[in-house]
């Protein structure tokens, strides 16, 4: 008796569920959402927040976005192409006007973008056919960085430098490597003889994170060359400047190494601020903490039908431990 | 059955040896087993029981020693050889899947299938067999799906037993049918050998509770210590006199009866 | 001694309908997890107008035929005892083979047949090394997870790569009856696991292992190619996932995976099987898909931010197994 009761109830559980699917599914496909005083809908379909960079733009976005009266709608697929594809797929479902996509994944935004031409895509920090491109010119500011850093090599060291040793996101994509090549030719831009086979380049990315790795990559880099008394150490992003600022402090080799990276984040900050400019001598500067002030004004006049280019790209320079505040 | 096929030799298991490392479980072991008897197979712990049976049924390989079935030699590599020679085990531990049904436990590794590639099962017809089979040990299990593991220990025990003989064996080895089982449940075990003896299937019986050995058995083999003490037939023994060889072992060669 | 009672295997009091609720198995993890989700489909109902609808559900029941795919093959491992972490790292190697052929001007047809036989190789390897030569299947397949995912970074350099092709556009995108191409190959998956693991002496066989290999030795199993065989299952279900994957994305990625590499784990296990393998329905597996689906796709309409979407579901994840305890009498 106990069993039939129990397989009753769950047949009246599935048949109200079914029946209520049945009558709301065709009644209508979409329902109706309030009419509030939104100019528009943004879809924010972020990397995820408890990466600082993407964080920092997530926030500045949803500030402009409210004075400019967006109204918006977030997700995050952590790089993952499926759920991308999926999160796209909801925002198209919630009938947005636009979608900030900021997830590094040419292809499967490429297919929507095809796919829903009424949306207008803006991708951020990699470029898309068919979709609007805000965000670093990532080859420029790693030739920013590349330029400075040949000043430094030129000013404190004579010119020499023994390695060039890049610990980056090589897996992450294109636009990350080109962070990594536009050192190089901005440091080439000043001494066009540096030997191609005194560059060496390592993945850094891995379960244990970017800064361990980063940090192994150096130490291990140093051990296996103990005569080299000049190395630079470039990473595409701070939490690698970390780990080889970590590396190069435990060795205590402070004198060997010169630390560049990209981003100008906090963590670069804070060891500014705890003096280890002469080390860690520059990060070139995204401006995530800008990327809505710059982006939001720009998107409206688009989705407004105004004649504005397909490209906007923030500044980009160096910070370093003279010109931080 | 006449005295003569009761005495011609099924099984022999001559002069096995078996080592575990440095532990030698089993040194020069001879067993013969007759048609249509029922042998108890007794002796203390670890004195090498199991261990034979197991070499017997494929499970081990011994290191040392033959085996005859029916006067030819045969070499028993694995369980699969074991049970295609006629040769079946009914486990102290019962091997039962646990989370399986009667009939699924019944026929494992000999479903009746409708076809050799695809091997879908022939369900219905499976069940009925296994009510046959229940049946003809009277067993009283009312639903042949029932999970095993819903069971009683004695019903798992029947389905054990039932799993060895429902494909018409030449020969059985019961290891401690009755150890983990009520007073009510060991008779039922008990007739189910005594009912397996009248068909004919001779059996090896080892057990620790010597009245059931003498209920069933019509010999007793002794071990001691990985070596065969002596063998009597159940009616020229006693209990006292058994228990002796299992704890003092004996002096002289040990006969065969 | 007592009369046997005459019995009859499977007593069918009515035709139909009731014949069929009879047979209908309502074990009590499928019973849990399905509340579960018929709560969550509740819940999500009420707090997001868009949540029940047709296009809603269709859209994320096909966003997860990748996953729902792989989980399918997962829990035919797991059932027999065995884990298998390397199965994005098997879509990304197969995908990354196959999008690299087509881009060299093999036939497409060709192509996919390759990396179905990519996934193959891969699930031989993972076999062998667990089935034969007894390596534990966690420390194999963590290993062979990084193996294929590095070869798939060489050869691919570490970019994605696009696609297009008839193939990939019925998959990804065609439709039939309005219902996506890719639900019906999931549906299918499934279907056909069931059939094979309720109706066949395969199916059995690996129930048997699962539940005693001692048993199912003695029985005259193979034990050894029941799990070598469960690890190809698992590797060729990853490969197909890989197929639907680049018909979804346009793409091979070979990074794919690398944050959702868990989720497989947790839908089979969601599902209610048990981690030392011999019990659990596949249709629980389908149901744990669904609720990941479910609160993936509720979490995104509702806005949630990430951090909390793993508290969430980490909590429904509890949930169900707390709704479980009290039905198995934990609370008497």
């Amino acid at each position: 008796m106990k069993e039939k009761v129990k397989k009753m109830f769950l047949l009246s559980l599935c048949l109200v569920f079914v029946l209520s699917t049945a009558s709301v599914a065709f009644a209508s496909d979409r329902t109706e959402v309030d009419e509030e005083e939104a100019v528009y809908t943004l879809g924010i379909n972020n990397y995820m927040d408890s990466f600082e960079f993407c964080w920092k733009v997530h926030e500045n976005i949803e500030e402009w976005a409210a004075k400019y009266g967006f109204k918006t709608v977030y997700a995050e697929a952590e790089m993952e192409p499926e759920r991308v594809k999926a999160n796209l797929d909801t925002f198209a479902l919630q009938g947005v006007d636009a979608i900030f996509e900021f997830n590094w994944l040419t292809d499967v935004t490429a297919k929507f973008v095809k796919e829903h031409p009424e949306i207008v895509m803006v991708t951020g920090d990699y470029i898309v056919d068919g979709a609007y491109y805000f965000g670093a010119n990532q080859y420029q500011a790693g030739v920013v960085l590349g330029r400075y850093l040949a000043e430094q090599v030129g000013k404190e060291w004579n010119g020499q430098l023994d390695a060039m040793v890049f610990a980056a996101c090589y897996q992450c994509g294109e636009l990350l490597i080109q962070r990594m090549d536009g050192i190089l030719d901005g440091y080439k831009e000043t001494f066009p003889d540096f030997p191609e086979d005194m560059v060496f380049r390592f993945e850094n990315m891995g379960a244990e994170g970017q800064i361990v790795n980063t940090k192994r990559i150096v130490t291990d880099f140093y051990t296996a060359h103990p005569d080299m008394t000049h190395i630079v150490v470039g990473t595409n992003n701070d939490e690698g400047g970390l780990g080889a600022l970590s590396a190069v402090e435990t060795m205590g080799k402070e004198e060997n190494f010169f630390i560049v990276s990209h981003g100008g984040d906090t963590p670069f900050h804070e060891k500014m601020r705890a003096g280890k400019g002469d080390v860690w001598i520059g990060s070139v500067a995204y401006m995530p903490e800008r990327y809505g002030e710059f982006m939001i004004p720009w998107l409206k006049d688009i989705l407004d039908g105004k004649d504005v280019p397909r490209e906007m790209s923030p500044e980009h320079f160096v910070l370093t431990a003279d010109n931080l505040d | 059955m006449t005295k003569a096929v009761e005495q011609e030799c099924i099984l022999e298991m001559k002069n096995i040896h078996k080592s575990f490392g440095g532990l030698k479980a089993l040194d020069g072991v001879h067993l013969d087993l007759r048609c249509g008897e029922v042998l108890g197979l007794v002796g203390d712990n670890a004195a090498g029981k199991s261990t034979l049976m197991k070499i017997l049924t494929g499970f081990y390989h011994a290191d040392g020693g033959s085996i005859f079935l029916d006067g030819k030699q045969v070499h028993i590599d694995s369980p699969k050889v074991s049970k295609r020679l006629g040769i079946e085990m009914v486990y102290q531990n019962l091997e039962l899947c646990q989370n399986m049904n009667v009939t699924e436990n019944l026929f494992l590794g000999r479903e009746i299938m409708r076809d050799p590639v695809l091997r879908f099962l022939k369900r219905n017809q499976m069940d009925k067999k296994s009510v046959e089979i229940l049946h003809k040990l009277k067993i009283d299990i009312e639903e042949p799906r029932k999970r095993v593991d819903k069971l009683s220990g004695g019903q798992q025990q029947a389905v054990a037993i039932g799993k060895a003989v429902s494909f018409d064996p030449k020969m059985l080895v019961l290891d401690e049918p009755t150890a983990n089982l009520a007073l009510k449940e060991i008779g039922k075990v008990l007739d189910i050998v005594l009912q397996l003896k009248e068909h004919g299937i001779p059996a090896v019986f080892i057990s620790h509770r010597l009245d059931d050995v003498f209920h069933v058995c019509d010999r007793i083999l002794v071990l001691r210590g990985g070596r065969r003490v002596t063998v009597k037939k159940t009616s020229e023994t006693t209990h006292d006199e058994i228990v002796r060889y299992m704890f003092l072992g004996a002096e002289e060669e040990p006969q065969s009866a | 001694m007592h009369e046997p009672r005459e019995t009859v295997a499977g007593d069918v009091k009515k035709a139909g309908f009731f014949r069929f609720i009879r047979k209908v198995d309502f074990s009590g993890e499928i019973v849990s997890i399905f509340i579960a989700l018929i709560l969550l489909c509740v819940f999500f109902s009420l707090t997001s107008p868009y949540f029940l609808t047709i296009k809603n559900i269709l859209n994320f029941t096909m966003n997860t035929s990748i996953l729902g795919l792989m989980a399918a093959g997962l829990f035919v491992a797991m059932l027999i005892g065995e884990i298998d972490v390397s199965q994005y790292s098997i879509l990304a190697l197969s995908t990354a083979i196959m999008v690299i052929l087509i881009r060299r001007g093999m036939n497409s047809g060709l192509a996919i047949a390759t990396a179905l036989c990519v996934s193959l190789v891969c699930g031989i390897i993972n076999g062998t090394l667990v089935a034969f030569l007894r390596i534990n299947p966690i420390i194999t397949t963590l290993g062979a997870m990084m193996v294929y995912r590095g070869i798939a970074f060489k050869i691919t350099e570490a970019q994605a790569m696009g696609v297009t092709g008839n193939f990939f556009s019925a998959v990804g995108s065609g439709r039939i009856l309005g219902i996506p191409v890719s639900v019906y190959i999931m549906f299918g998956v499934y279907l056909l696991v069931h059939v094979i693991l309720t109706f066949t002496a395969h199916g059995k066989r690996v129930y048997a292992v699962g539940g005693n290999p001692e048993a199912s030795y003695i029985s005259g199993i193979d034990v050894k190619m029941v799990r070598f065989w469960g690890l190809v299952v698992s590797a060729v279900s990853a490969g197909l996932a890989g197929l639907i994957f680049v018909s979804q994305v346009g793409a091979t990625v070979p990074t794919a995976g690398q944050a959702g590499l868990l989720d497989v784990v947790t839908a089979v296990i969601l599902g209610g099987i048990s981690l030392s393998g011999g019990k659990g329905k596949i249709v629980g597996t389908l149901i744990g898909v669904l609720i990941l689906a479910v609160l993936s796709n509720g979490m995104v309409l509702l806005g949630v931010q990430g951090y909390y979407q793993q508290i969430v579901k980490g909590l429904v994840i509890l949930m169900a197994v707390f709704v479980d305890s009290i039905r198995g009498g934990g609370f008497k």
